[in-house]
């Protein structure tokens, strides 16, 4: 039996000496077989904290950091492309060649006028919105939709002067907490509202957008949203903004009231199990060069210093889904994560700030597949009567027995607090598993209750060729039962 | 008996036999470079030394780079000015200080010292005092009269540190001569729960904190007697209660931190010099500055010369002279803090160079090719300012019409109250801090500040 936690590999070559000494090296790691962890050398004696992280259509790595320069790589060659912008945490390459940047107080166009490899002008494409000098009003993104608007997200204040505040994050006004476009003429619009600190947005090759929250005050556990035009996404703070509300209006309503006008979540993402401050989310569209997972997304963790995948379902036309560690252990605070067009994932990372389990401040790291098929949980889908999950390698039947599984459910409590524990949890005994012909598929029958998260641990299953998953949980947010 | 130990004895005994000349020498030194160091023409002919020979490896500011920092309370080779007269004349030339005896004179090594000492910053002759709580909740600095402390002595390095109890609950004291800033006012900072007691005496009288959760206590500017009583709350302790406080000094607005007094704040100060320089060609930061607007974009010309552009108002916020920024402040931790314009502010915000009674401002972009370049609309007026250095302390601001498409006629700029400047333009008359543009027969002008030079 093949066991593929490196942690192991690390005792049999005997590198866990090393291990036990620090603490940095508790960080639990995982990797499935095939993949690897590539650290990309930065350039000497730079403050190379990751934040903007994208790859033109040539393959040319491009990056920004917190400092503020922007970097290229190209032909495995670093070179700086601008310099002086206001702590960025987005970079998007567009079609036409030309950089977007997204400073704290505007979205900037960076274009290289004498074609000497480094940007001239710096050219605003928006500040639609208001900016404080606060340390937390970040400005995430931009992407681009099928239409050309760039989408971006802004985050709340903290700890700012004058700003309206129930007791946490706060706004001093101007679109905090809300989502924005730019039109291709440059207009700016406002897009949604109620964000918390959604440090990572991503479309999917379909052009829909989504992003993540972090966990924290009104963010019960990190999520995952599809971001939709006018929608209030739970935080109460930005309806300061909002034209029907008044601070005395948002100070009178009760967790019960702002619940009943909030999106669910496509996935619920557990806190510290899978993520704390999760990055972008970086759709596989790589066909097939990175692996078995085509068309999932994957998503970085700056606390947990991992990679987990979300896996999506559509369930009465709308989105739910499950998610899943992928790759633990690595070296900084993943932020920001990218396929290039070899099908490798870029990672950007930062720890500046808000600690990683990976104990370096800043890095840049790469995850490459060398077609080696692992055994992971392909996917899992919401049936009538329970679940069917997929694996990448059919199975031991033998070992697909209901000892191998355990089962549980829970919800969080929404309100303004900083998290929320799990609630209501509760152990889901199988009533029935089955195994399909060619065993690659089980089909798992459970009592099943809407607004839940059903975690499946299937820690005891094992592989026709005698290996075991490196990750074994699962975590399906159950907005609703299929009618 | 063998030559060594003959020798060894002999050094001893002349060592011995020297002491008390060696001792009223020093004190006799000491007491000169102290009084020196009142005197503000040793103090300037010191500081003109310490700038051409000393900066390069201790920097201008004293902070420390290649050499130790020299204002802080650390004072490896002694903190006595006749341990510093010393060290200048001897030198470490192991650690790659030369001697300087050969090349200055005693008076010149002397007001080299006095300007050092003049530059002290932080705790001197620091002691402490723990003490254990009784067993009772009660909680008040009063008690500390009937308990004696459990251990006492001279603190490390000169700085508080409040990890040396070993026990949760505890009181320490901390005492010591403290030199504040002399030159603007400063507080002492105590980001802790108001549960944790404290009490500040300054030369001996009890000073009133302001604030609730960020007490402070405004402090006498240069030397002063500082005692600093705290007293943990009893176990269980509330939330945010951490013993291991972090004291600092900061200007009033607490917008810069300025001088660590405790260990755990020292860790704070690690990493905030982050100094920027413009050398050989021009420098644009865009970052939270203190005293600069928000949306200020910082500009550093290599001849020395800065200045702010603001994205919001279209308008020049600030100039200054010396090196640009530093960013250190703004990149630490999380980033709370703004950097720092570095040298002599001439002006800042609210005065600035900017369209008198505009409408609207539509900032557009900068250009860096050459000396940067700032585009932008007012109303329907298409403008570019770039400033280039006319001579070593003056900004010259050309701006151009790029479009007109109204015919616009006239346009008229609101210029900067300051003592430290001058402001001439060879377009046209400025009166009452106003200046009138005719657009009929020009499509640019000129705004030149002069920074004034010290009297």
């Amino acid at each position: 039996m093949k066991i593929n936690k490196i942690m192991t590999s690390l005792i049999a070559t005997g590198l866990f000496a090393c291990a036990v000494n620090s603490q940095v090296w508790a960080v639990e790691k995982y990797i499935p077989d095939g993949y690897k962890v590539v650290t990309v050398e930065t350039p000497k004696d730079v403050r190379f904290h990751v934040t903007g992280l994208d790859t033109d259509k040539n393959g040319n790595v491009f990056v920004a950091t917190r400092f503020g320069e922007v970097w290229q790589l190209k032909n495995n060659q670093w070179s700086k492309f601008a310099d002086g912008l206001h702590e960025p945490t987005g970079l998007l390459c567009d079609d036409d060649g030309t950089i977007i940047v997204a400073q704290k107080p505007e979205l900037t166009r960076l274009i290289d006028v004498n074609d000497d490899g480094v940007a001239d002008d710096y050219i605003q494409v928006s500040s639609g919105w208001n900016f404080h000098d606060n340390y937390h009003e970040f400005n995430f993104g931009p992407v681009k939709d099928n239409d050309g608007n760039l989408v971006g997200t802004l985050n709340l204040s903290h700890g700012a002067a004058k700003a309206f505040s129930l007791g946490t994050m706060g706004s001093g006004g101007g679109y905090r907490g809300w989502a924005y476009q730019v039109t291709p003429d440059k207009k700016f619009e406002l897009y949604a509202y109620g964000l918390r600190s959604p440090a990572g947005i991503g479309r999917n090759p379909e052009g829909e957008i989504f992003f993540t929250d972090n966990q924290g005050d009104w963010v019960e556990t990190s999520k995952l949203h599809i971001l939709q035009k006018d929608k209030f996404y739970g935080h109460p703070i930005p309806l300061i903004d909002h034209p029907d509300y008044t601070e005395k209006q948002i100070r009178s309503m009760t967790p019960a009231q702002f619940d009943a006008i909030r999106e669910k979540p496509v996935v619920w993402i557990p806190h510290i199990e899978v993520a704390n401050s999760p990055g972008n989310p970086e759709w596989d569209t790589t066909k097939g060069k990175f692996g078995p997972f085509a068309g999932q997304i994957f998503i970085g963790d700056q606390t947990q210093s991992n990679i987990f995948r979300v896996i999506v379902d559509e369930v009465n036309g709308a989105y739910q889904g499950a998610v899943i560690n992928f790759i633990g252990g690595m070296q900084s605070g993943n932020i920001r994560a990218d396929f290039d067009n070899q099908g490798q994932l870029w990672v950007g990372q930062t720890a500046r700030g808000w600690g990683a389990k990976g104990g370096k401040p800043f890095g840049l790291e790469k995850i490459v597949w060398d077609g080696t098929n692992p055994f992971e949980l392909y996917d899992i889908k919401l049936t009538k009567t329970g679940f069917e999950i997929n694996f990448t390698e059919a199975l031991d039947a033998n070992s697909v027995l209901n000892e191998s599984f355990y089962i549980e459910e829970w919800n969080y409590l929404y309100s303004g607090a900083y998290g929320s524990a799990k609630h209501n949890k509760k152990q889901l005994p199988i009533k029935k598993l089955k195994l399909s012909p060619d065993n690659k598929k089980l089909i798992i029958d459970l009592d099943l209750s809407a607004d839940k998260v059903v975690m499946i641990d299937f820690k005891g299953l094992v592989s026709h060729s005698g290996r075991k998953n490196s990750v074994s949980k699962v975590y399906y947010t159950l907005n609703q039962l299929i009618k | 008996m063998s030559l060594m130990s003959f020798t060894f004895r002999k050094s001893i005994l002349s060592a011995i036999l020297c002491l008390p000349a060696t001792f009223s020498m020093a004190n006799t030194i000491d007491d000169s470079v102290v009084k020196m160091s009142l005197d503000e023409n040793h103090v300037k002919a010191g500081q003109q030394l310490f700038n051409s020979v000393c900066a390069a490896c201790h920097k201008k500011d004293l902070s420390g780079a290649m050499g130790f920092n020299l204002k802080d309370g650390e004072w490896i080779h002694g903190s006595k000015p006749s341990d510093i007269v010393k060290n200048i004349k001897d030198g470490f030339s192991t650690a790659g200080m030369p001697a300087f005896k050969m090349m200055y004179s005693d008076e010149q090594i002397q007001q080299i010292a006095a300007y050092v000492v003049s530059k002290r910053e932080g705790w001197d002759n620091l002691t402490y005092k723990i003490y254990q709580l009784p067993d009772s909740k009660e909680r008040a600095l009063s008690q500390l009269k009937t308990l004696s402390p459990v251990k006492e002595g001279r603190a490390n390095k000169n700085l508080a540190d409040f990890q040396m109890p070993e026990t949760k609950e505890f009181a320490a004291v901390f005492e010591g001569e403290f030199y504040a800033p002399k030159t603007i006012k400063s507080l002492l900072v105590a980001k802790t729960v108001p549960q944790i007691r404290m009490d500040v005496y300054i030369d001996g009288e009890k000073v009133s904190p302001n604030g609730k959760w960020h007490r402070n206590w405004l402090l006498k500017p240069g030397k002063q007697h500082l005692r600093i009583e705290m007293m943990t709350p009893p176990v269980p302790f509330p939330k945010w209660t951490h013993t291991n406080l972090n004291l600092l000094v900061t200007n009033v607005d607490q917008t810069i931190k300025l001088i660590p007094v405790t260990t755990r704040a020292k860790s704070d100060f690690e990493g905030i010099n982050i100094e920027l320089k413009a050398t050989n060609k021009a420098l644009v930061q865009r970052k939270k500055v203190v005293d600069l607007p928000t949306y200020t974009v910082s500009v550093g010309l290599p001849e020395k010369l800065n200045y702010g552009f603001n994205t919001r108002s279209c308008a020049i916020a600030g100039v200054w002279q010396g090196d640009l920024l530093n960013v250190g402040p703004n990149v630490k931790g999380r980033g709370q803090d703004g950097s720092i314009m570095l040298g002599k502010v001439a002006f800042n915000y609210p005065q600035q160079i900017n369209v008198a009674s505009q409408s609207t401002c539509e900032f557009i972009k900068y250009n860096r090719q050459g000396n940067p370049s700032f585009h932008y609309k007012i109303d329907d007026l298409t403008l570019k300012v770039q400033a280039s250095a006319k001579d070593k302390n003056t900004l010259s601001f050309n701006y151009q019409v790029l479009t007109n498409p109204e015919q616009q006629k006239s346009l008229m700029m609101s210029l900067p109250t300051s003592d430290l400047i001058h402001l001439s333009t060879e377009q046209g008359v400025i009166n009452n801090k106003q200046l009138k543009v005719d657009l009929t027969n020009q499509t640019s002008f000129t705004i030149d500040v002069a920074i004034k030079g010290e009297k």
